[in-house]
């Protein structure tokens, strides 16, 4: 059977764009659809994150708080590490007197008898007696050596010679207001050695015999500045006693050769031995 | 035949392929966009909190440290207090006569003789300076400078010992300055004048706030 088609052609594709436009709409139906869904699960999931936030929000609260605490315990101890501080500080100050001279005295020529050691500020001034010249000089080259000073300078007090005059005795003795060596030479077979102005020359042993006087400059690092004492709130205001102008405190002490020893030529510098002449020679231990 | 009749199925394809385009492009733009860069930022804040919350155990840590620090130093204060008077300002009446008594016959002059004597150590100049009058206020660190304090020692190791174990003096001692000179010839006595200060710490000082006193404890 053959099937004819007798009606016109506008009438099939008034049907063809009847249905092309409910297929368009089917499809703008499904992709308003998809939208709506894909905005609900849009919102489930900015819901989880939400709580999620909330959550791990309080903990990172929580930490918060914590290192709050732990921070304000810190502050807290602050004060009393400053009191602590000073009073450690203060002991350190003290032994590091004893320090400086034990090891100035160690570096004092076994032939020197001191007399006097005074270290103030950046000076160091060291006086006493020799036996000779030499040994004074030996002293002097040897505090070059010592890794303490900056600089050393020698004050030797040598006795005058004046020649005799005919029928006086030959006098050798200090300059007026010296206050050193001064003894008068008798003639032979008269009354012997005959004590001058300064009789306490006659009591002088012949190993303290030449006066010297070293003074030496510290090196900053190793000037004692005092502690500074806290406030009430336990703040490091000042020094005791400051005004050394010295920001740095004294080093530890340094061994001499060990690095931040001066060494000279020949050898690294070595102390004088103990057991000399010095009355402050300290004891050593085993010795 | 209208306008209707000249529209053909092309051109409602293309009306609908627009129209799809259009609502697409619109709900990109306006509706999941910031929507999607809401959710973004949420989980970006959820990741770095999450990051932050994983340091408990380290915060928790390093409070336990800074208590037990806190407490080791407030020990060793304790410690330095014990040893000093019992001076406070919490009672002006009771702090004035305190002061007063530790300037006095019995306060820290006789209880640095008695020491030094007690350890075989000859010294001079132990002078404590007249106290305030009245003592308004006492400052948290009372010195006392003694400039004409010396020791007179047998032997420089002598010297040297006295210097070394100030910090058992049952004051607070601070050496400034010194100086020794021999006296008598061989086999003399040294003398060892000092430039020094006695410290008392009072009771009071490290103020007692509210958090110092809760973390202390």
């Amino acid at each position: 059977m053959i099937k004819i088609n007798l009606l016109p052609a506008y009438v099939l594709e008034r049907h063809l764009v009847r249905r092309t436009a409910m297929l368009m709409g089917a499809v703008i139906v499904a992709q308003a659809v998809a939208v709506g869904f894909a905005l609900v699960q849009l919102s489930g999931a900015q819901q989880e994150a939400d709580v999620r936030l909330k959550h791990w929000t309080d903990k990172a609260n929580e930490v918060s708080t914590v290192q709050n605490q732990a921070n304000t315990e810190r502050s807290a101890a602050g004060p009393f590490q400053a009191w602590v501080d000073f009073v450690n500080n203060l002991h350190t100050n003290n032994a590091k007197w004893a320090w400086l001279y034990e090891e100035i005295s160690k570096w004092v020529d076994n032939k020197v008898v001191l007399r006097t050691m005074n270290a103030s500020g950046q000076t160091v001034t060291l006086t006493g007696a020799t036996d000779s010249l030499e040994s004074a000089k030996r002293w002097y080259l040897n505090s070059f050596m010592c890794y303490l000073y900056g600089d050393v300078k020698l004050q030797v007090q040598v006795p005058s010679w004046t020649a005799p005059s005919a029928g006086q005795p030959a006098a050798v003795g200090g300059g007026p207001g010296a206050g050193g060596l001064r003894f008068t030479l008798g003639q032979p077979g008269a009354a012997g050695l005959q004590l001058g102005p300064a009789s306490a020359a006659q009591l002088t042993p012949p190993s303290e015999r030449t006066p010297v006087t070293l003074t030496c400059t510290l090196k900053p690092q190793f000037l004692i500045i005092p502690p500074a004492a806290p406030t009430a709130g336990g703040q490091v205001t000042q020094g005791v006693g400051a005004g050394r102008g010295v920001p740095a405190g004294p080093r530890m002490p340094v061994a001499p050769g060990a690095p931040g020893a001066v060494t000279g030529a020949g050898g690294p510098p070595t102390p004088a031995t103990p057991g000399g002449g010095s009355m402050f020679r300290p004891r050593r231990r085993g010795g | 035949m209208g306008l209707l009749g000249r529209i053909t199925r092309l051109h409602v394809l293309a009306a609908g392929c627009v129209a799809f385009i259009a609502v697409g492009v619109v709900c990109a733009v306006l509706v999941f966009r910031p929507r999607l860069d809401t959710l973004r930022n949420t989980r970006m804040q959820v990741n770095t909190q999450m990051a932050k919350a994983q340091e408990l155990p380290k915060a928790l840590t390093n409070l336990a440290e800074a208590h037990a620090a806190l407490l080791v130093t407030k020990g060793k204060f304790d410690v330095i207090l014990a040893k000093q008077p019992k001076l406070t300002v919490n009672d002006a009446n009771q702090a004035a006569f305190d002061l007063w008594r530790e300037y006095g016959p019995l306060g820290t002059g006789t209880i640095l003789t008695r020491w030094f004597l007690s350890h075989g150590y000859v010294v001079r100049g132990i002078a404590i300076p007249a106290p305030p009058l009245p003592p308004v206020q006492i400052p948290p660190l009372i010195s006392l400078p003694m400039s004409g304090f010396g020791l007179t020692a047998r032997d420089f190791s002598t010297a040297m010992r006295f210097l070394k174990g100030t910090a058992d003096i049952p004051r607070l001692f601070l050496i400034t300055n010194m100086n020794v000179s021999a006296s008598g010839g061989r086999g003399g006595w040294l003398d060892v004048p000092m430039s020094s200060t006695v410290f008392i710490i009072t009771q009071n000082a490290v103020p007692a706030t509210p958090t110092a006193v809760a973390a202390a404890r």
